[in-house]
C-alpha cells in the first residue's frame, strides 16, 4: 500500500513537473509577444492637443546710441540741450601734391656767338666774354619767380667752336644758380684745345646735376621775369696758329626732370578738383514715405587744411543730394541759400609760415540742406573745384612746397527735428529655419514695446526663398502698428511727455510653419511715422524697451 | 492563544492595509516571496536567522541569484488609451489616473558568489552581488506642467509649484559574511555583515522649484531649492572606461542585516528582520548642484538682444555663455562635495502558519525606509512542500496602488542542483501594459547534505 501510494506520488510529481516546464514556456512564449503589443509606441496617435511653453527670449532696451552704431561716416551727437544730431562726416579730400600740379617744363636754349680773337704771341693769353640770357617758365606768363629750390634737375650743355688755338680754356658760370650748401655759384670748365689748329672745329659736351641747387631770380635787374645768365668765358693762350678771325662759339643745353622743393614767387592760376560723395546711412534702407527736416535743423561744416602758400578759392561743379525712391530725385545744394553759387575762400600759411598747415572752418548755416532732406536722400554727390590766384595779384609773394596740398572734409549735422509720414524701410538678412520642428504645432510671439520715442511703427517680416519669392509673412494685418509713439509736447522742445505701451501677437499655426521651411532671406520692413505725423526731437534720455517672448505650442507625441 | 495570534495577525493585516491606503507614494522592495520557499537557502536575503536546511550551498556564479522588477504607482494604461489599434494620449484621462505624487522604483540584483556552510549550530554565509536601485517620484503637478505647459490657459498667472520630484539611482556590490545561530530549538537569530563598494549614484535630497509666468510677457519668477548630488565614474570629463566602474573603491560604506525567526509552537513561526541598515560615503567622481540661496528668486525676462549678436549674426558661443548664465542666474552652484547616502533599510515581519507540515500559509508585512518615505507591503502566502525537494507557493501581494497581485514560484532539487523562481505578480507578463508591479526572481545553486528529510519524515508521523 505505502509502495503504491509512493508511485502515486511520484507520477504525479512528474507530472506535475513537466506541466509546470511546459507552463512556464508557454508563459514565457506569450508574454514576449504580449510585451512587444503592448509597447508598441508607434500605436501612439498625435494628440490634437499640444503643451504650451511661455519663454520669454529677448528683453533688450535701447536709446537713440544703440540705432546708430558710430563708424568713420557716422556718429550720434549730444547737443547742450540734450536733442541729438546724427553727423556724417565724409572722408577727408585731398588734392594733388602742388608738385604735380606745378609742373616745371625742361627748358631748352640755344645760341651762336661769333667773336673776334686777336692775334696772340706765344705764352700770352686774352680773355672774351659771352653773356647768354634763359627764361624759367613754369606756368602762366603773369607768373614771377623769386627763387626756386630744386631736389632734381640736370643742366646739360653742348657745342663748338671753330678756334684753331691750341690752348683755350671754357669757363660757363650761371650766377643765379647757387650751391644751396656753399652759396657759391654755378661753374663748369671744360678745355677747347685744338693743338695745330688741326681740327675745323672743337666740340665739348657738359652735363651737372643741379639737384642741390637754387635758382635766385633777381627780377629787378631784367626786364624779363624769370630770367638767368648763361656767362661763358673763353680764355685763349697766344700760339703760332694763322689768326681766322672772326670765329664761331655756339652753345646749346638744356635744364631738365626740374622738381622743386620750394617754389617761392608769385605763382599764378592753378585748377584742382575735389570729388567724393557722403552716403546719408539713416536713409539708406528708405524705399519710401516723406519726411519734413525742422528749420535750422541741418548745418554743412566744410573744413579745409592748406599748407600751400597762395590763396585758394573753391566753388562746386554740382552738389545736390541724390534719392533713388522719393522725388525730385535730386535736389542741388546752396550753401548759401537757393540760387547763390557756391564759392569759398580758404585761409592759407602766409610767407612766415613756410611749411605749415593752416586751417579753415565753414559753418554754412543758411544752407538748404533740409530741402535736400525732404526726399530723404541717400548719398550727397559733390565736386569742388580749387583755383590759385583767382583775385590775380601778382604783386603778392605765394610760396609752395613740393608736398604742399589741400584737404578738405565736409560734415551734415543733422539735429534729428522732423516730422515723418508713412516712411518705409526695408532690410534683407539671410535666414535659415531650423529644420527640426516636427514637434512645433504653433508658435506665437509677443511683442511688448514700452516706446519713450515718438515714432510709431508698423512692421512686417517676410520669409521668401533665395530667389526672394515670399513664402508668408509673420504679421497678417501689415499696418498693425507695433510701436505707438510716445504724445509730444509743444514747441520749442518737442519732447515726449510719456511712454506707451503696446503689446502685439503675431501667430504662426504649423501649415504657415511649413511654410517658411524653406526660407533663405528674411525680408524686414517697417513702416514708420512720427506721432501723429508732427514735428518732434529726438533726445538722448529716450529709450524703448522691446521684449520678446515666444509660446510654442509642442506636440509631446508625433507618429 | 491561537484566538490571540489570529487576532494580531489581523490586527497587523489592517494596520498594513491602512498604511499601504494612506500612503501615496509607497512600495516595497524587500524579497516578500522569499519567505514562501523555505528551500532555498537564499531566504536568509529577507532574514539572516534563517538557517539553512543545508550543510553546504554554493551557488551557480552570477546565476544563484538574479532579481528584476518594479513597483510603480501606475502603469502604462494609466498613460495610454487603447481604441481600436491605436493609443491615444489624453491629458486629462492622464491625470485622473495619477496620484500628487507617483512612484517608479526598478531594481535588479546579481548575485555573483555565495556559499554557505553549517558547522554544529551555526551557519556562516559569504556573498558578493551587485544592485541597482532606482526610485523616482513625480508629481502630478510636474506631470499637468509638461502636459499644458506653463504658456496654457491652465497656468496663466498661477505659481506652479514643481517641488516634491525626485530622482535616486544606486548601484553598488556588496561583499556580505554572514553568521546565523541556533540558540535553541526554537530560536534562530541571523546577523550579515556587509561591506559596500558604491559604483555610481545620484541623490536628489530636493528639487524644489516654484514657477510662475507673467501672462503678458512671459517673464518667468522661479524660486529654486535643489540640492542633487552625484558619483558617477565618467564625471571627471573622461571618456568612461569599464574598468572604471568595476574597480571604483573610492566610496565605501557598511550595513548590517539583523534577525531573529521564533518557531512558536508547531504551528506558528515568527519571525523579524532588519535589513540593509547602512550608508555609502560618496568621495570619488563628484558632482554636486545646489542652490546657494533658496530665498532668492530668479527672475528671466529675456536677454538682450546684443549679446546674442557678433557682427549682426547669432554668436552661438554667446548663446551658449548665456545658457550657461541661467544656472548662474538660478544661483545654482556646482561643486564635488562629499556626501553619505543611506541604503534603502527595511522592516519585514513575518508569521508563518503550519496547516499540515506540508501546508503552510504565510504574512509577511515590510516597510522600506529611505529618506521621508515609508513604502510599506504585505504579502500572504501558501506554500506547498511535495517533498523535501519541492516546494510551490502562490502569494498575494498589496502594495500602493496594486492591491491585487497574485505571485507564484516553486524551488526544485534536482539532485545537488536548486532551480527557483518567483514571479510575484503572475498575470504581468500577460498584460504588462496593465502592471505596475512585477517582481521576478530565479536563480541556480548546489546544495549538499539536506537536512529536511528526517524533520518531515518526523512531522508526518505526527500529524495534527
Amino acid at each position: 500500500m505505502k509502495k503504491s501510494r509512493f508511485n502515486f506520488c511520484r507520477k504525479l510529481r512528474s507530472l506535475f513537473s513537466e506541466a509546470f516546464l511546459v507552463l512556464v514556456v508557454t508563459f514565457f512564449v506569450v508574454s514576449c509577444g504580449k510585451l512587444v503589443d503592448d509597447f508598441n509606441f508607434d500605436l501612439v496617435m498625435t494628440p490634437d492637443w499640444s503643451s504650451e511653453f511661455a519663454i520669454p527670449l529677448i528683453n533688450s532696451t535701447y536709446a537713440i546710441g544703440d540705432f546708430f552704431g558710430d563708424s568713420a561716416i557716422e556718429f550720434v551727437q549730444t547737443n547742450p540741450d540734450n536733442s541729438i544730431s546724427l553727423v556724417y562726416t565724409s572722408d577727408e579730400m585731398y588734392s594733388s601734391r602742388f608738385e604735380d600740379i606745378i609742373n616745371i617744363p625742361d627748358q631748352f636754349f640755344n645760341y651762336q656767338s661769333p667773336f673776334i680773337a686777336p692775334p696772340l704771341p706765344p705764352g700770352s693769353s686774352f680773355e672774351i666774354m659771352l653773356e647768354f640770357p634763359i627764361t624759367i617758365g613754369a606756368g602762366s606768363p603773369e607768373q614771377r619767380l623769386d627763387s626756386l629750390i630744386l631736389k632734381n634737375g640736370l643742366l646739360q650743355l653742348a657745342g663748338q667752336t671753330n678756334l684753331n688755338r691750341d690752348v683755350t680754356e671754357l669757363t660757363v658760370k650761371i650766377p643765379e644758380i647757387i650751391h644751396s650748401a656753399t652759396g657759391e655759384a654755378l661753374v663748369m670748365v671744360v678745355s677747347l684745345n685744338n693743338p695745330g689748329g688741326q681740327q675745323t672745329n672743337v666740340s665739348y659736351d657738359l652735363s651737372v646735376p643741379i639737384s642741390d641747387y637754387k635758382f635766385i631770380f633777381n627780377n629787378t635787374s631784367y626786364s624779363t621775369k624769370n630770367q638767368i645768365t648763361l656767362e661763358c668765358m673763353l680764355k685763349i693762350v697766344g700760339d703760332n696758329n694763322p689768326d681766322q678771325s672772326p670765329y664761331n662759339f655756339s652753345i646749346t643745353g638744356s635744364f631738365s626732370d626740374l622738381e622743386f622743393e620750394f617754389l617761392f614767387g608769385y605763382l599764378g592760376a592753378y585748377n584742382f578738383s575735389l570729388t567724393d560723395s557722403l552716403p546719408i546711412t539713416l536713409f539708406s534702407k528708405t524705399i519710401g514715405g516723406g519726411i519734413e527736416v525742422g528749420p535750422d535743423a541741418i548745418d554743412l561744416i566744410v573744413d579745409v587744411k592748406s599748407s600751400t602758400g597762395m590763396p585758394v578759392t573753391f566753388g562746386t561743379e554740382y552738389f545736390y543730394a541724390y534719392s533713388p525712391v522719393n522725388e525730385p530725385n535730386i535736389v542741388d545744394v546752396y550753401f548759401n541759400g537757393a540760387g547763390v553759387p557756391n564759392l569759398l575762400t580758404i585761409q592759407s600759411p602766409d610767407i612766415t609760415q613756410v611749411g605749415e598747415t593752416v586751417e579753415t572752418h565753414i559753418d554754412f548755416e543758411n544752407n538748404n540742406l533740409h530741402e535736400a532732406f525732404n526726399i530723404a536722400p541717400e548719398k550727397l554727390f559733390y565736386k569742388f573745384v580749387g583755383i590759385t590766384n583767382a583775385e590775380g595779384d601778382s604783386l603778392s609773394t605765394n610760396f609752395v612746397i613740393d608736398t604742399s596740398r589741400i584737404s578738405m572734409q565736409l560734415a551734415v549735422e543733422f539735429q534729428i527735428f522732423a516730422s515723418i509720414s508713412k516712411f518705409i524701410i526695408e532690410d534683407t538678412v539671410d535666414f535659415d529655419f531650423d529644420k527640426n520642428i516636427e514637434n512645433i504645432d504653433h508658435l506665437l510671439f509677443r511683442i511688448n514695446t514700452t516706446n519713450g520715442f515718438p515714432l510709431n511703427a508698423s512692421i512686417q517680416v517676410y520669409f521668401a526663398d533665395k530667389y526672394f519669392h515670399v513664402l508668408d509673412s509673420l504679421i497678417t494685418d501689415p499696418d498693425q502698428t507695433i510701436m505707438q509713439g510716445a504724445p509730444v509736447g509743444g514747441p520749442p522742445e518737442y519732447r515726449v511727455t510719456s511712454t506707451v505701451h503696446k503689446m502685439t501677437d503675431a501667430n504662426l499655426t504649423s501649415d504657415r510653419i511649413k511654410n517658411i521651411l524653406d526660407a533663405k532671406k528674411m525680408i524686414l520692413r517697417a513702416g514708420l511715422s512720427t506721432t501723429n505725423e508732427q514735428l518732434v526731437k529726438i533726445y538722448s534720455d529716450y529709450t524703448i524697451q522691446i521684449q520678446l517672448g515666444t509660446i510654442a505650442g509642442i506636440k509631446i507625441v508625433n507618429n | 492563544m491561537k484566538m490571540k495570534i489570529i487576532y494580531t495577525i489581523k490586527k497587523l493585516a489592517i494596520i498594513s492595509v491602512l498604511l499601504i491606503l494612506a500612503m501615496p507614494a509607497l512600495f516595497a522592495q524587500a524579497d516578500r516571496s522569499m519567505y514562501f520557499l523555505p528551500i532555498l537557502p537564499n531566504a536568509r536575503i529577507v532574514n539572516p536567522a534563517i538557517y539553512p536546511q543545508y550543510k553546504f550551498y554554493i551557488g551557480i556564479p552570477f546565476l544563484s541569484s538574479v532579481k528584476t522588477g518594479f513597483e510603480n504607482t501606475f502603469n502604462y494604461e494609466d498613460v495610454f488609451q487603447k481604441k481600436g489599434d491605436s493609443l491615444y494620449l489624453d491629458r486629462e484621462y492622464l491625470l485622473s489616473n495619477l496620484d500628487e505624487k507617483n512612484v517608479a522604483n526598478i531594481n535588479l540584483t546579481e548575485e555573483l558568489v555565495t556559499f554557505g556552510f553549517k558547522s554544529k549550530n551555526n551557519y556562516f554565509h559569504f556573498r558578493i552581488a551587485d544592485i541597482a536601485n532606482s526610485n523616482l517620484t513625480i508629481t502630478k503637478e510636474l506631470i499637468r506642467f509638461v502636459l499644458y505647459g506653463n504658456g496654457s490657459d491652465y497656468y496663466q498667472g498661477k505659481t506652479i509649484n514643481l517641488g516634491g520630484n525626485a530622482f535616486n539611482l544606486t548601484y553598488y556590490r556588496e561583499y556580505s559574511f554572514g553568521f546565523t545561530r541556533q540558540i535553541d530549538q526554537k530560536l534562530n537569530v541571523g546577523i550579515n555583515l556587509k561591506y559596500l563598494q558604491g559604483i555610481a549614484n545620484l541623490y536628489t535630497k530636493s528639487i524644489d522649484l516654484t514657477l510662475q509666468t507673467d501672462p503678458d510677457d512671459f517673464t518667468i519668477t522661479a524660486k529654486s531649492n535643489i540640492a542633487i548630488y552625484s558619483s558617477v565614474p565618467g564625471n571627471n570629463g573622461n571618456d568612461l572606461q569599464p574598468s572604471e566602474i568595476f574597480t571604483n573603491t573610492g566610496n565605501s560604506g557598511f550595513a548590517i542585516d539583523l534577525g531573529g525567526r521564533y518557531i512558536i509552537n508547531e504551528k506558528f513561526t515568527a519571525s523579524a528582520s532588519l535589513l540593509n541598515l547602512g550608508s555609502i560615503k560618496w568621495k570619488e567622481n563628484l558632482k554636486s548642484f545646489k542652490t546657494e540661496d533658496p530665498s532668492k528668486a530668479f527672475v528671466y525676462d529675456g536677454f538682450n538682444l546684443d549679446d546674442f549678436l557678433n557682427d549682426d549674426k547669432l554668436d552661438q558661443d554667446k548663446v551658449n555663455e548665456i545658457l550657461d548664465s541661467i544656472q548662474n542666474e538660478f544661483d545654482i552652484i556646482e561643486t564635488e562635495d562629499s556626501y553619505k547616502s543611506k541604503t534603502p533599510s527595511t522592516l519585514v515581519l513575518n508569521l508563518d502558519y503550519n496547516l499540515t507540515p506540508k501546508d503552510q500559509f504565510g504574512f509577511v508585512f515590510g516597510s522600506q525606509f529611505l529618506e521621508e518615505l515609508i513604502w510599506p507591503s504585505i504579502s500572504l502566502g501558501y506554500t506547498r512542500k511535495f517533498n523535501r525537494d519541492i516546494n510551490l507557493m502562490f502569494s498575494y501581494t498589496a502594495s500602493a496602488q496594486n492591491y491585487f497581485n497574485l505571485g507564484v514560484g516553486f524551488g526544485a532539487n534536482l539532485g545537488p542542483v536548486q532551480f527557483y523562481l518567483i514571479n510575484e505578480n503572475a498575470i504581468a507578463p500577460l498584460m504588462f501594459s496593465k502592471a505596475s508591479f512585477y517582481v521576478l526572481r530565479f536563480g541556480v545553486s548546489l546544495v549538499f547534505g539536506n537536512n529536511d528529510k528526517k524533520e518531515i519524515t518526523v512531522t508526518e508521523q505526527t500529524p495534527e
